[in-house]
């Protein structure tokens, strides 16, 4: 199923796409790793050949000359590295945008039941936070890796060669320092992850109670019972927690820094050693010998630099994986060409359950939420379903509607299977209000007619109207074009939970699917205002096939048939007047909910 | 009464919370830096020796002085460094108690109102997003010691060295000199002044960006691109929001890095001219004798060293200026003062459950939330008796909540008084 994955497959996809999508990058690139080669060593160079002429005693014009020489060089060198380095600064954005996007392109059109996967979502969670990560998003930052990673090796290189010219020993002595300070280093860093999950969830737990203490939903119970000193000594407990742990990891970082002091201790000791020997014996002058432990000092911070890189590397690339992990899900239903949708002679639609049942992916074997559900919906008629809490209403809609995929059985519309058709093109048929109400930050024309490619403002004001918002809309000062969302634009305006609902009425009506889909969609509002609403769907679904989810029986009476849904099945099935005579579940939820407004003779 | 910079105000609050933070800032900061000016002064030494050869023994002297004096100044530099990071993490935990404190201790109605709100809010992205605010500010402190630092032991060694010439005597040539580098190093000085200003405009601008771009970014994750997206098409129009606030980054990130080239091409210049110019003045008294040849390690690099200390002062400094605004904020959510009045009087504790409860009474009782214009709630006079069980209904918006909230004293009345 899934491609066998390494880092160096992740690496080369990576590079692929910047390839793909701005080759300049290399342009710069190249140069830049030069550059970071040779300026160095150009800096270490130079004091060895000034002293060396000095020492000859030249006359001060031919030094001059040297020095004049050597900076123009420098500062031609060192303007075209900062060029490239700007020009890399600017374009790398552009790569980390474009994964984002492409995540976010492939979170909104793959299978619903994809994005409430938990598992899923880890995968998403991963490769987002990867993108939008800012200074590390690894396919963005791999070039600059590779870059370093590539430095450090030239420079070892170059600077090896030049020690082994003069002393094969030092550069043997330094290798092994190198090897022992790693060595050192990986204990340490072993030494932090084995404990690092303990006070990981320290960390947690102090974050927590941060956003916790200014949540409002909370601060009335803070306040009414008495919580501060509670939480306050709380956070005081879990910080100490912390900090013991930080003073313990310090006391183990001392004996790293002492032996890494020491490493570096005998490391430079031989290699003074040995060039003062040299001097001394005049094999190299004063000037070698500065120009010398300069490439000594350089070569070694190269040496003990590539284990971090070669981590780094290792570390980005496993970060890629998680791009490719979540480009390559599965999609259970059809996103390429499928049958046609039905035409205007075709409509309204009639929907049927074949014996579906669905269980979540992540639920025991048994947990079934529908079972052998078997449903005919007639064309042009209204449906309700109602039921306890958790009877599975609103999963039986999202596999209607083609957000979840059944577990065993199909669904039919218009009897070709929701699997025939194209998913995108199938939910065009749908015109659905579920209880989660979200907004876009965007204008209420935008949002209400957000299915056109172009908004048909006529159209938008008569829905507004149809949903009630005439008035407030009338009342805003820039109308329908309003932006959504107050706090994300400065000119945004807030809608109360009642006008959010209308709102959604409003695209819904837009839309003007064949099916219509209604879960509990007056929630929020009164009674009053829940009249009004149902009595503006009522009028609006009359050729349409409709279904409505509701708790408040008052809503199904006006609906042609209901469905008592119990643990998952059908129970009761029939028209008001029919489960009324059936005097069974529907009969006495009905009489519950009524029995507080009948009129009590008793009492009058 | 004069005002106090909100700076030092935030600075003495730190010191409160960690009185040895800024000592050990100062020593480890010192020890850092001490380290290469340690070895580019024996190394100076030591190459001084070879040259007019001065024989085994100072040249290993000076060989030891410096291996060990190196890993001695690790050691204590490496200890410091340690301890004052544990400070830094006791500072952080304490202003969050602190913080954490205060949020808990806010009256109910200023935890509500949208503008302490937006404050917090504010606060928070502000630190988060940009790094702005009180964190900041340390952070500056301590580039500022680290710059001062430096420049102070890079002056050490330029003094060092006009002292040595001062003895040998000055010629006219050398007086032109000086005064041409004096000449470039104040250009160089005053001209990356102003280079802080413009960059710090293009950084306010981005930083504003990168606000916005968020709170898009916030407001669209809450969609939970699930069902509507699918069903109304939404795709095209949440990338277009989306991509409406990434292209403004893009561009401001593209505007700063471009623009930080361009305006720092003159600095470039001046530097390496500066530069050359200090190698030609050390080499001619290197080669005149009036100091070693090891002198040239020395002293080339001072001046390169006191400029970019200069710079990174303005640099610095022009950081804490542009950060003062986000200081004010964090200082004025602190300063929120608690209306509450702690009364004395004390509550006998009701025990026994039929004549159970405290009386309320509302007396001529009118609230007024602080965004809103209109009164949610208009005189209202009523008692609730004690054991008394009351209904409050009405339609959405009737004032139900501010009535039960009043009562529970979390909000107060504008008008009239609950008892």
């Amino acid at each position: 199923m899934e491609k066998q994955q390494t880092v160096i497959s992740n690496i080369w996809y990576a590079l692929k796409n910047i390839w793909k999508w701005d080759r300049a990058f290399y342009w710069f690139f190249i140069p830049k790793i030069l550059l970071s080669v040779s300026l160095p060593f150009l800096a270490v160079y130079f004091p060895k050949v000034l002293i060396d002429a000095i020492e000859k005693q030249p006359a001060f014009g031919r030094i001059a000359q040297m020095v004049l020489l050597y900076f123009g060089l420098l500062l031609c060198l060192h303007l075209l590295y900062d060029f490239c380095g700007s020009r890399l600064q600017m374009r790398q954005f552009g790569i980390s945008l474009r994964y984002q996007y492409a995540i976010d392109e492939k979170r909104m059109r793959t299978d619903y039941a994809n994005t409430d996967d938990p598992e899923i979502n880890i995968k998403y969670q991963n490769a987002m936070n990867d993108a939008c990560s800012g200074n590390q998003c690894a396919p963005e930052f791999i070039w600059q890796s590779l870059m370093d990673l590539l430095v450090s090796l030239l420079g070892i290189f170059t600077y090896g060669s030049a020690i082994a010219r003069i002393s094969p020993w030092i550069l043997c002595l330094l290798f092994l320092s190198a090897f022992l300070t790693y060595l050192v280093n990986r204990q340490h860093l072993r030494y932090i992850e084995k404990r690092k999950d303990q006070w990981v969830a320290i960390d947690r737990k102090i974050r927590y109670l941060q956003d916790f203490s200014q949540k409002l939903d909370y601060a009335k119970d803070i306040r009414l019972y008495g919580m501060l000193g509670w939480l306050s000594d709380m956070l005081t407990g879990f910080q100490k927690e912390r900090f013991a742990w930080v003073k313990k990891v310090d006391r183990h970082h001392l004996i790293v820094m002492m032996c890494s002091a020491l490493l570096l201790l005998l490391q430079n000791g031989a290699a003074y050693a040995v060039l003062l020997i040299m001097v001394l014996n005049g094999e190299i002058k004063a000037g070698d010998f500065v120009f010398y432990f300069g490439v000594i000092t350089g070569f070694s911070t190269w040496l003990n630099g590539i284990g971090d890189r070669l981590n780094d590397i290792v570390y980005k690339g496993i970060r890629i994986g998680y791009y490719i992990d979540y480009f390559g899900i599965e999609e259970k239903y059809n996103h390429q060409k499928g049958c046609a949708l039905p035409t205007k002679a075709e409509l309204p639609v009639e929907i049927e359950f074949c014996d579906v049942s669905y269980r979540y992916p992540s639920a025991d074997r048994n947990q079934y939420v529908l079972r052998h559900i078997d449903l005919k919906i007639h064309k042009g008629e209204k449906l309700a379903v109602v039921g306890e809490n958790g009877a599975g209403k609103t999963t039986l809609m999202k596999i209607m509607c083609g957000f979840y995929y059944p577990t065993s059985g199909e669904v039919r519309l218009n009897k070709r299977a929701i699997a025939d058709y194209n998913i995108e093109e199938y939910y065009t048929l749908f015109s659905a209000v579920f209880q989660d109400i979200y907004l876009l930050p965007v204008s209420i024309a935008e949002f209400v007619s957000s299915c056109d490619a172009e908004p048909d403002r006529e159209k938008v004001m008569r829905v507004i109207a149809e949903a009630g918002l005439a008035e407030k809309v009338k009342a805003l000062p820039k109308g329908i074009d309003s932006k959504l969302m107050k706090g994300v634009f400065d000119d945004s305006v807030d809608m109360s939970g009642g006008e959010k609902q209308k709102l959604m009425l409003a695209r819904a009506l837009y839309k003007n699917a064949p099916v219509i889909v209604l879960d509990e969609p007056t929630a929020a509002l009164d009674p009053i205002a829940e009249n009004k609403l149902y009595l503006a769907y009522h009028r609006l679904t009359a050729e349409k096939t409709s279904v409505y989810i509701s708790h408040r029986l008052a809503s199904t009476r006006f609906c042609d048939r209901i469905i008592y849904l119990e643990n998952g099945r059908i129970a009761e099935i029939g028209s008001h007047e029919e489960l009324m005579k059936l005097g069974g579940k529907y009969a006495h939820m009905f009489e519950l909910q009524s029995q507080y407004y009948q009129e009590e003779p008793e009492h009058a | 009464m004069r005002k106090e910079n909100p700076n030092l105000r935030v600075l003495k609050l730190m010191h409160s919370f960690c009185p040895s933070y800024f000592p050990l800032l100062l020593l480890q900061t010192f020890f850092r830096q001490l380290s290469p000016y340690f070895n580019l002064y024996l190394s100076a030494e030591i190459v001084n020796g070879i040259v007019e050869m001065k024989g085994k023994e100072y040249l290993l002297i000076r060989i030891l002085i410096t291996l060990i004096g190196n890993f001695i100044i690790s050691m204590i530099g490496g200890v410091l460094n340690l301890l004052f990071k544990q400070k830094e993490i006791l500072l952080e935990q304490k202003e969050a108690a602190y913080f954490h404190q205060k949020t808990l201790t806010l009256d109910y109605a200023d935890l509500e109102n949208p503008k302490v709100r937006q404050l917090r809010r504010k606060i928070a992205e502000s630190a988060k997003i940009n790094l702005h605010g009180r964190q900041l500010l340390l952070v500056c402190v301590g580039q500022l010691v680290s710059l001062t630092v430096s420049i102070g032991l890079s002056l050490f060694l330029g003094l060092e060295m006009l002292l040595l010439i001062f003895k040998a005597g000055f010629s006219r040539y050398a007086v032109l000199f000086l005064l041409f580098m004096a000449a470039l190093i104040l250009f160089h000085v005053w001209y990356s002044f102003r280079k802080e200003k413009k960059m710090g405009d293009l950084s306010g601008k981005t930083s504003q960006v990168m606000i916005d771009e968020n709170r898009i970014d916030d407001a669209i994750d809450c969609y939970h691109m699930g069902k509507d997206v699918r069903l109304y098409r939404q795709d095209k129009l949440i990338m277009k929001v989306k991509k409406f606030a990434l292209d403004l980054h893009q561009k401001a990130f593209r505007m700063r890095a471009s623009g930080e080239y361009v305006i720092g091409i003159p600095l470039t210049v001046v530097s390496f001219v500066l530069q050359a110019f200090v190698y030609l003045f050390v080499c001619y008294y290197a080669k005149a004798g009036v100091f070693g040849i090891g002198g040239i390690l020395k002293y080339v690099g001072f001046v390169q060293a006191v400029i970019n200390g200069i710079t990174g002062w303005f640099h610095t400094i022009s950081l804490i200026q542009n950060n003062t605004p986000f200081v004010r904020d964090y200082l004025a959510y602190l300063a929120i003062p608690r209306k509450t009045r702690l009364g004395t009087r004390r509550l006998k504790k009701e025990t026994a459950l039929s004549t159970a409860g405290y009386e309320f009474e509302f007396r001529n009782v009118s609230f007024r939330y602080p965004a809103s214009d209109s009164f949610a709630l208009k005189n209202i006079s009523m008692t609730i008796r004690s054991g008394e069980r009351l209904a409050v209904v009405g339609e959405n918006g009737a004032g139900k909540q501010p009535s039960s909230n009043c009562s529970a004293a979390f909000i107060h009345p504008r008008k009239g008084r609950s008892f």
